[in-house]
């Protein structure tokens, strides 16, 4: 443990020390209030954006659905490895065996394929104010709060204990933001702010969006943000929308965020013209994916319903004509678009870099 | 005083003026009494008038100028003689700038019984038929992008494309002076006989480019002859990705020696001006050239520079010639290994190259001599010098706080100029 209070040279400086932040006396709870941060977005209420309330994230860690995500995902290398602003170097150059030059392109997508990891999507966190101890003996010790922060080495920034000494001699768990604020002053991310950078204000949000700088917002989210962040949700999801709206979906593909949009548009029933982009790129399997997905997040569905019963070998085309026939909005254009895939003999290709 | 001098004049009966200087006066005084005093003599003021206005006329003024005498042109004076100047040009006598009429002077003064007083006359007069003479400038200004290497030379500059054989049109092609410079050599009957002799490169800036000499008694005769040769030596360049050349190397043309270094896209051309000409037109973006040696030597560095180009060996000639496939990292992409060139044959010998043997960097120095390359001390400037040290110091202390203020500004925190004032009070 260690406290960020400037150094006093008293003699009873350790007992007082302990009593602030009453260490041996509240481990236990702090055990106990540490295990309650982590399970806090499945004790929550669900946000109130999904009719049905459910908590999504454990329906998205869920081994299959993961599959389904990374499948629709996509793995275009090249757009994967992209063009980064780097500082100029020379090129290095090799003469490679054709076994050599094999294995070395298994390892570059081994690498690469772990830029593909799909943040979590998860509800806003709730703020924890049960306060721990309260101890009226302490009240007015000073003008300020303390904060104590436990800084183990290892200690996982999402399980690090963070407590606050109120002036009243309130001993409660730290608010969100002074334990993130905490975090960054401990354990420094590359790419994190201390402070909010401006680009996440709701004006400068939208003129990036129609700058369609989807992919930079979407990056510097997730290096900012914990995934249960309000700001994240908020910032994310409207993303999600602009890019459903403009139909630019095929701007994320091959990127870690293209699961996320697949889960947000699916999990809020509005998937309909990303399946609709998928049939016109000719992307079947893709789309077939994206409605088992629908039916595994809707299980009450009537789509679910007659998935179920469908065979399992049977093919993508009769896949997404379930969804058609029983959840769509878009009846006609998505009819028309799976008519024009089977009859132009693509049907059967699946993603383009597969 | 005055008076007296009255007095004394009327004792002479003949004053003369010797008389009245000789007296103890102030000549001044002196002077204004003559003038009232001496009205009955007889006496007129002879005055010299330096001046040669209104005694020759402007033509005996421009022979002056202009003219030269016969032995004078003999000895070829008179070959830069001034051209005489109309300075009436484009004027009108009695018409001025302002316009202005005069009655009974430039127009009539009555007009039936009145009279006129001095008026504007309308501009819309017939305007002057030959405009006032423009001193023309000996120099006209270049624009900054047509100038050469130098001041009003030659070498540096375009001189169009070549001229068409033909039906051929030479479309896409820009030549550009390289050397022009003066020669000369000993005849029995002329003694030194000058020439001019221009080196000049021609291009499309695809790859294709030659270069010529030519010499004539005249410059543009010499540059028409020059491009027009270079139009017939063409050379197609191979270049990677059309913005450099394949690999390092070195080569050598008498003294002459250029060590050219590939460099990646964006780093643009670091190297003797001759060589950027040349890269800009074959269509070279990124190089990197130390010239050693006689680099003054503009024709052998041309030509080394082309036989170095020349014999590059592509990545194509390098993958059939070693049976592997050529790989290339590139950091922006993540150092993934993009495979530029396979062998011909369709598949890569099994046995690979060791580390040691293949350094694509060194490989194409010949006899294993490779360039030397110096660490530089990044410090070498503040450490050597105690005053650049301790500005280093200084700098180093505040290195971060622009940064720091600029983000302090973005969210707000930054005090108000006011408050920055009250501050920097002393605390009482």
């Amino acid at each position: 443990m260690a406290a960020s209070i400037p150094f006093r040279s008293t003699s009873s400086y350790s007992t007082l020390f302990t009593r602030l932040a009453n260490l041996k006396v509240r481990r236990r709870s702090f055990a106990h209030t540490s295990k309650a941060l982590c399970a806090s977005s499945e004790e929550t209420p669900p946000s109130s954006s999904n009719s049905d309330g459910r908590d999504p994230f454990p329906v998205f860690v869920d081994n299959k659905v993961q599959h389904l995500l990374s499948n629709i995902t996509g793995f275009d290398i090249l757009k994967i490895a992209g063009p980064h602003k780097k500082h100029l170097e020379k090129p290095k150059y090799r003469l490679l065996t054709d076994a050599e030059l094999k294995g070395e392109m298994t390892k570059a997508r081994e690498r690469l394929s772990k830029r593909l990891q799909i943040p979590p999507y998860m509800n806003p966190r709730k703020p924890n104010l049960t306060p721990l101890a309260v101890d009226p003996d302490l009240a007015q010790f000073d003008t300020s709060n303390y904060v104590f922060t436990d800084v183990t080495f290892g200690v996982k920034d999402r399980d690090r204990t963070v407590v606050i000494r109120e002036a009243d001699g309130t001993l409660r768990i730290a608010p969100w933001d002074v334990r993130d604020r905490m975090n960054q002053i401990y354990n420094p991310r590359e790419g994190k702010e201390y402070l909010k950078p401006q680009m996440f204000d709701e004006q400068n949000l939208e003129r990036m969006i129609s700058e369609k700088k989807y992919v930079y917002i979407l990056d510097r989210a997730c290096c900012q943000f914990e995934p249960d962040d309000p700001d994240f949700i908020r910032t994310t999801h409207r993303v999600y929308r602009a890019i459903d709206s403009a139909g630019d979906h095929d701007d994320l593909r091959s990127t870690r965020h293209f699961g996320s949009l697949a889960f947000y548009l699916v999990w809020h029933k509005t998937a309909d013209s990303l399946l609709l982009d998928m049939l016109n790129r000719d992307l079947s399997s893709d789309a077939a994916d994206l409605v088992r997905l629908y039916g595994i997040l809707h299980p009450q569905s009537a789509c679910a319903g007659v998935l179920g019963q469908l065979s399992p070998d049977s093919g993508s085309t009769a896949v997404v004509q379930v969804y058609i026939d029983t959840s769509s909005t878009l009846t006609s254009e998505l009819q028309l678009a799976l008519q024009a895939m089977d009859d132009a003999g693509k049907g059967h290709r699946s993603g383009l870099n597969k | 005083m005055a008076m007296s001098l009255l007095r004394v004049l009327a004792q002479n009966a003949k004053p003369t003026i010797s008389s009245i200087v000789s007296s103890n006066l102030q000549r001044e005084t002196c002077i204004k009494c003559v003038a009232i005093v001496t009205t009955p003599i007889s006496w007129s003021a002879v005055r010299y008038n330096p001046s040669f206005a209104g005694k020759v006329t402007a033509n005996q003024l421009w022979d002056g100028v202009t003219s030269v005498s016969n032995a004078g042109r003999k000895r070829g004076r008179g070959r830069n003689a001034k051209k005489r100047i109309d300075l009436n040009r484009g004027q009108q006598l009695g018409i001025g700038k302002s316009g202005l009429v005069y009655p009974g002077l430039t127009g009539p003064a009555l007009v039936g019984k009145k009279m006129l007083s001095i008026s504007d006359q309308k501009k819309s007069k017939a305007p002057s038929e030959a405009p006032p003479v423009e001193k023309k400038s000996r120099f006209p200004e270049i624009p900054a992008l047509q100038r050469g290497y130098s001041g009003r030379k030659f070498p540096g500059t375009s001189i169009g494309p070549p001229d068409p054989i033909n039906d051929y049109e030479f479309e896409g092609f820009d030549t550009r002076v390289l050397e022009y410079k003066m020669v000369s050599h000993m005849t029995g009957n002329l003694g030194r006989k000058m020439r001019v002799s221009a080196l000049v490169v021609t291009g499309n800036g695809k790859g294709l480019a030659g270069f010529a000499v030519a010499k004539a008694p005249k410059g543009q005769a010499a540059l028409r002859k020059a491009k027009n040769m270079a139009a017939q030596r063409l050379q197609y360049f191979e270049r990677y990705n059309d913005h450099t050349v394949f690999h390092n190397f070195a080569v050598k043309e008498h003294k002459t020696t250029l060590f050219v270094q590939k460099m990646p896209k964006g780093h643009g051309l670091v190297c003797h001006r001759v060589l950027q000409t040349i890269c800009q037109i074959i269509g070279i973006e990124d190089l990197h050239v130390k010239t050693e040696g006689r680099t003054g030597n503009i024709q052998n560095v041309t030509k080394a520079f082309f036989r170095g180009l020349m014999e590059q060996e592509t990545h194509q000639e390098l993958a059939d010639r070693v049976q592997l496939n050529v790989v290339e990292y590139r950091p922006e992409l993540e150092w993934l290994p993009l495979p530029v060139a396979n062998p011909t044959c369709g598949k890569s010998r099994d046995e690979p190259i060791t580390e040691e043997d293949f350094d694509f960097e060194n490989m194409y120095y010949q006899d294993g001599k490779i360039p030397l390359k110096k660490e530089k001390d990044p410090m070498y400037r503040y450490t050597k010098d105690p005053v650049q040290w301790k500005k280093f110091l200084q700098i180093h202390k505040d290195r971060n706080q622009i940064m720091a203020r600029n983000m302090r500004i973005i969210h707000g925190l930054e005090p108000s100029k006011e408050d920055i004032k009250l501050r920097q009070k002393p605390l009482k």
